[in-house]
């Protein structure tokens, strides 16, 4: 402990608030969608930090399914975005 | 599936190799405590056979050498990448200039190709937009940077990654940066009919 | 030594974020914006990791920590692609400086 992680964990969350204002501003549907990028990311980097700032290691565990729900959330999205209604065949599985 | 025997001693094989794996994987996640090995047993032989039956044994192998030089080559490139974005962001007057790119993929199609696009979007400068059959729609953040020359050389990581022939259309090998034609409206037909047509509904 | 680098990796995590969220901010569209976000915050991940795994107390829990790296990096990956294709597919033509503003 450096007795940084409290505060870089405190500036992260006020990154994260401000860019979800920003995302959930749109215009668009996709910029709306960013803020699924935003909680794998800063979310996941803000648990850590809490983790090890106050001696909570099991936030760690918190952040890896974070991280893993993520990761399954994006490739299934990913996958319907393979099959997009606009039927093109992408020649991949 | 085929006959017995082959199967049989892919199945041994693969077990010895990913057996190991998922127990080095056991120990990172329980931090060391020997306490938990009772049940990290039980998820290494669970964690074993669902591999076995979503990834059965191929021939098709990794090759450690190939990951590493794809690691390190990633590592580097996310490093520039992100340097290279946040410096965009920063400075004082932004100095972007976006453009679609079409490039013609020389991977295989499969598990080389997914890699690749998702790959592309930590890479300096780059997202893979759309793959449609073997060409691949990139959204470039600024099309003065050499993204066609880095493009090809994350492929050539991963063709050996995953042990296949890296062949970019074109010409025989390497080299390849004029095959990636720029897709801006005006001075090409655009890939797909009214793509270009601005927002959407 | 160990400390200084820490806070070093701490200190740059988080400068990474905050670049990707000014670029959030200042850049023209969603395919400039999603360039930042996973560029930049991923980066900024993986130096927080990088950093804390160094204070960590054995060398499974630091393992631990770095090993969130490549599932997030696979997350904002599959994500990022899912999003820009969802954009393309809206048809949503790419910013190309003020005189191509596509804004009606």
């Amino acid at each position: 402990m450096t007795g940084l992680e409290l505060p870089l964990a405190l500036f992260l969350l006020l990154n994260l608030v401000v860019a979800l204002m920003r995302a959930a501003r749109g215009p668009t549907p996709a910029d709306r969608m960013l803020t699924a990028l935003l909680f794998g990311s800063t979310g996941v980097g803000v648990l850590v930090l809490l983790a090890y700032a106050g001696a909570a290691p099991a936030l760690v565990d918190v952040a890896l399914t974070l991280a893993l729900l993520a990761a399954i959330a994006g490739v299934a999205f990913a996958r319907r975005a393979w099959q997009d209604k606009d039927q093109e065949n992408m020649g991949d599985d | 599936m085929q006959g017995m025997t082959k199967v049989g001693d892919g199945v041994t094989a693969a077990v010895l190799r990913r057996a190991p794996m998922f127990a080095l994987l056991w120990w990172v996640l329980a931090e060391g405590q020997s306490e938990a090995w009772g049940l990290g047993a039980v998820a290494v032989a669970t964690a074993t056979s669902a591999s076995l039956y979503l990834q059965p044994p191929s021939r098709r192998r990794f090759s450690i050498t190939g990951f590493l030089g794809f690691a390190g080559f990633f590592l580097w490139n996310s490093l520039h990448g992100g340097a290279q974005v946040a410096w965009m962001a920063l400075r004082p007057r932004p100095d972007l200039r976006p453009e679609f790119l079409e490039l013609e993929l020389a991977l295989p199609v499969g598990s080389p190709r997914v890699l690749m696009l998702n790959t592309l979007g930590l890479m300096p400068g780059t997202l893979g937009v759309r793959l449609d059959g073997d060409r691949l729609k990139l959204h470039v953040l600024d099309k003065r940077l050499p993204v066609a020359a880095s493009a090809r050389a994350l492929e050539a990581h991963i063709a050996r990654l995953f042990g296949v022939e890296h062949r970019p259309p074109g010409r025989p090998r390497g080299g390849a940066v004029n095959d990636i034609k720029p897709q801006s409206g005006e001075r090409l037909s655009p890939p797909s009919s009214g793509w270009e047509r601005g927002e959407g509904p | 030594m160990t400390e200084f680098a820490s806070t070093t990796l701490l200190l740059l995590g988080a400068f990474f974020y905050f670049a990707g969220t000014v670029g959030l901010l200042r850049f023209p569209d969603v395919y400039t914006r999603l360039h930042a976000l996973a560029k930049a915050d991923n980066l900024g991940l993986g130096c927080l990791l990088a950093g804390l795994a160094l204070q960590a107390d054995s060398l499974a829990a630091a393992l631990k920590l770095l090993l969130i790296w490549p599932i997030a990096l696979v997350a904002s990956a599959a994500v990022s692609y899912a999003i820009a294709r969802r954009a393309d597919a809206l048809r949503l033509a790419p910013w190309r400086g003020e005189q191509g503003e596509n804004k009606p």
